[in-house]
């Protein structure tokens, strides 16, 4: 083969590459919340984040990291997405270990309390893996959590995703909000979304029976616990965060004796929302298992003070560090307040990540 | 490992690296390796199945040296006595010859067809006759790779060329991996030499070849995968959905099957030109034909060819047809003499191309419509060019040509019914019904086609897809170069844009990926 012959492989090789990205890119579709919350991330500077949230929609419909900032001065970033299951903790934790040194985890326990059929359920591994940037970590958490036999398409993703072309529309739609998205850089609530309404219609969750922990979710507790012993992380905080849908005595019981054995902290929230983080069941939730924004002031109010309290975290960054965060906490401070509002008017719409920002659905000023 | 997977492409990969940088004369080896392997792991979970194979590699061998080295024996005996024997002592002599020569081929010809008759037929005729029935398997390709080297054994019994001394070299001919699945059947004579001559890497084979393995993989996955699901679901439970189900089932079969099979070849033979290997057309755009006969020249043309040299000529040719012949021109005239005996040879032919497709009595009936269409065209010939006359209508006629062909089209449709359906009853059921119960609005409603298991917009997307795949079939009806060399010829950046459309179609509108159940090659299960 001659040289020129060489040249035209190549070429075309590049060029079958470029389009494989873009469509990849283009027609890959998880939830967008997960999209946004995951990806978003990665645009945080290094090592900036004092505290780790790890959990699934609760922690990020429940705290919001920059009104924390703004009353007790330390970072933190929601990685959090919808459906998150226990088993998959682990690998959000070394996502979040990938990139930051935290001071402390706080780490919701509602993914282990999912049954086993909704744990194991293909949709949660996409929301993680699948917005994870090709990276050796991504690598390592495709090798270690991918289900077997499965993991080529979590390595090309357009085999599960290639039929998205049957929504075209909204696949346009979804690669415009992303690419404004990833112009507009790191995220100005540090991952977040919301409900405006005190008893959503649209976003219903039936009145359970007092939730219990499965097989797949006591391993995960086990598996997450073990892994942040290997990393050697001290500073862990579980928690139950306010639920109208309660959490089994037992397993409450069960899960803060694990816990607490492994030398780590427990808070069942469910015990204080009334008195001590004033949680009005008829105001401050948006449905049974999600805080709206009256609660999720409260609760991020309560858990930033329970962490200055109980754990001695350093609140020292880079300047620029600083001033990204007092920005994003005054952003949050107005929005909260326009938010407030709809949910007066019982507005019942969503909001996420990217409403606020280049998406203008809400204005602040 | 389906030739539609990743690991088939990246098996080809690495044997056509490996075969280009093995010397020349070793090349047919790496050929032989590779078929062996892929032989192997298609069917390792049978691991025994290569026994079949490997069976009838030996007996074709050992039949066709023994062949050979009889008829040289022979003809070398008749030439050295070629002046001693008087003509009653050649003829007789050539009669011994001719009932050894023909024991040997039978016998080669009994244990192989009789391998292939046993495992696909013994339990329908058990089924038939109330005998017992065996938990039978089919071993991969056995059907195309029986046909193959039974053809090479009768030719050598016709002494068209000398047998093979190389085992390993006839094994490759049995066994070569892109046309094992599906064929296309091919004849020693063309594929031997390709096979043994160490081919020099061409850039023009590797594109065009990457082209139409790349075309394959479309009409594959894009288009007759997409529409499978729903054939199945309504031909399986047919007394469930009305007519229109059924008959817009059976339009998708003619796509699927076209599409599938004629995919699948262009796979084997895309495959086979990137390593220099010309493998024989087996589709030339079968539904534009204007006759049965013609669609049966168009479609699965290997298989055709290799019917009309090893059944339907030696039947047609045979001292029983010739006397009848004989009879009926002495007792109906020159015309009659002419045509019936060829139509009941031709009729005799599609029978068993019928019962070639399958272990089922619809099969038959599916040969019988076939080969009794033709027969009657045959015979009927005369007359309808009588009425054409009349009614003055020219061959050239474009009004007529569409109706030549939507009329054939149509009788194809009758004999897809055979196919699709679970036995003869159901094709009969199936085509009832799709004339009185079908209601042209139940097109129109929402759910129709979600019933058929595919959405709207696939719909859409098939319909773009046949639109392209019939622009591109006329386009080669009309030109002497394959489309491929068209486009290679027009440029670097054409053809690079091209192939990356295609691959981007494929990637984007195939039907695979976790959630979907591609089907195999249909034509792998005969």
């Amino acid at each position: 083969m001659t040289k020129k012959r060489v040249k035209k492989l190549l070429i075309l090789a590049f060029a079958m590459l470029i389009t494989y990205v873009f469509l990849s890119w283009f027609l890959i579709r998880t939830t967008t919340p997960s999209e946004t919350h995951i990806k978003k991330f990665f645009k945080e500077p290094k090592n900036s984040m004092d505290v780790a949230l790890i959990g699934s929609s609760e922690m990020y419909a429940d705290y919001c990291a920059p009104l924390a900032y703004g009353k007790y001065g330390y970072t933190g970033y929601n990685l959090c997405f919808e459906g998150a299951p226990g088993q998959l903790y682990p690998a959000m934790i070394e996502t979040y270990l990938s990139r930051q040194s935290p001071q402390l985890f706080v780490i919701e326990i509602n993914g282990y309390l999912y049954k086993d059929d909704v744990c194991n359920r293909e949709a949660n591994y996409r929301r993680l893996l699948d917005n994870i940037p090709m990276s050796p970590l991504k690598i390592h958490l495709i090798e270690t959590y991918a289900p077997e036999g499965e993991k080529l398409s979590y390595y090309i993703p357009l085999i599960k995703h290639h039929s998205n072309w049957k929504g075209m529309v909204y696949q346009c739609y979804r690669a415009l909000r992303l690419t404004a998205s990833d112009l507009y850089g790191p995220s100005k609530l540090k991952s977040f979304g919301t409900r405006t309404t005190t008893s959503s219609q649209s976003h219903k969750i039936k009145k359970r029976k007092p939730a219990t922990m499965s097989n797949v979710g006591r391993e995960a507790l086990n598996d997450t616990i073990e892994l942040l012993k290997e990393n050697g992380i001290e500073n862990v905080l579980f928690i139950r965060t306010p639920h109208k849908n309660k959490l089994a005595k037992e397993t409450s019981e069960e899960i803060g004796e694990i816990v607490t054995e492994a030398g780590y902290d427990y808070l069942d929230c469910s015990k204080l929302e009334k008195t001590e983080i004033g949680i009005d069941n008829k105001t401050d939730y948006y449905n049974r298992e999600h805080l709206n924004v009256f609660g999720c002031e409260k609760f991020t109010d309560f858990l930033g003070g329970y962490i200055t309290e109980h754990y001695d975290i350093k609140t020292e960054h880079d300047k620029e560090v600083d001033e990204q965060w007092t920005e994003c906490a005054d952003f949050a401070k107005k929005l909260f307040v326009k938010l407030k509002e709809r949910t007066l008017a019982d507005e019942d719409d969503f909001y996420y990540e990217g409403d606020f920002e280049f998406y203008n659905k809400i204005d602040v000023d | 490992m389906s030739y539609t997977s990743v690991e088939f492409l990246l098996f080809t990969i690495g044997c056509v690296l490996v075969y280009y940088s093995t010397p020349k004369k070793g090349r047919w080896g790496v050929l032989l390796a590779a078929s062996l392997g892929f032989y192997a792991i298609a069917c390792k979970s049978r691991p025994g199945i290569m026994a079949f194979i490997l069976m009838t590699a030996l007996t074709t061998y050992g039949g066709g040296r023994l062949l050979g080295s009889y008829i040289d024996k022979t003809d070398k005996a008749l030439k050295e006595n070629k002046k001693t024997w008087d003509k009653s002592q050649k003829d007789a002599f050539k009669a011994s010859v001719t009932k050894r020569k023909k024991l040997i081929c039978a016998s080669v010809l009994v244990i192989n067809f009789g391998v292939l008759c046993f495992l696909k037929y013994y339990n329908m005729l058990a089924v038939t006759f109330g005998g017992p029935a065996l938990r039978l398997f089919l071993p991969l390709g056995i059907s195309f790779y029986t046909f193959q080297s039974m053809g090479y054994i009768i030719d050598i019994y016709r002494k068209k060329y000398s047998p093979e001394r190389n085992f390993l070299k006839l094994l490759l001919f049995v066994s070569f991996f892109p046309q094992i699945i599906q064929g296309p059947i091919s004849f020693y004579s063309n594929l031997s030499g390709q096979l043994y001559e160490g081919h020099d890497f061409d850039f023009n084979n590797l594109k065009q070849g990457v082209l139409l393995v790349a075309w394959g993989f479309f009409k594959k996955m894009v288009i007759a995968d997409t529409l499978v699901g729903g054939i199945n679901l309504v031909a399986n439970a047919h007394a469930e959905y009305s007519g229109t189900y059924v008959l817009t089932a059976a339009l998708f079969y003619a796509l699927q099957l076209y599409a599938d099979f004629s995919g699948g070849v262009d796979i084997s033979r895309g495959v086979s030109q990137i390593f220099g290997i010309d493998l024989a057309e087996n589709f030339k755009r079968p539904y534009i034909s204007r006759s049965i006969s013609e669609y049966w020249r168009r479609w699965h043309i290997t298989l055709g060819a290799w019917l009309k040299e090893y059944l339907f000529y030696p039947i047609a040719m045979s001292k029983t047809f010739m006397n009848f012949s004989k009879w009926l021109k002495k007792h109906f005239g020159m015309k009659i003499a002419k045509v019936l005996p060829v139509s009941i040879a031709s009729l005799i032919t599609f029978v068993i191309i019928g019962i070639w497709h399958g272990a089922n009595w619809k099969y038959a009936a599916f040969g019988i419509w076939n080969g009794g269409i033709i027969m009657i065209s045959t015979l009927l010939e005369e007359r309808f060019g009588k009425w054409k006359t009349a009614l003055k209508i020219k061959d050239t006629n474009k009004l007529f040509i569409a109706f030549q062909v939507v009329r054939t089209f149509f009788i194809v449709l009758v004999g897809y019914y055979f196919d699709i359906a679970p036995d003869f009853s159901s094709a009969m059921q199936m085509m009832a019904k799709s004339v009185y119960d079908f209601h042209i609005t139940e097109l129109f409603a929402t759910g129709f086609y979600k019933t058929l298991l595919i959405s709207v917009r696939e719909v859409v997307m098939v319909i773009a897809a046949t639109v392209l795949l019939a622009i591109i079939s006329m386009k080669q009806e009309r030109s002497e170069l394959t489309v491929r060399e068209r486009i290679c010829k027009k440029g670097f950046i054409f053809e690079s844009a091209v192939f990356i459309i295609l691959v981007s179609m494929i990637l984007v509108f195939g039907h695979y990926g976790p959630g979907t159940d591609p089907a195999d090659f249909y034509y792998m299960q005969f």
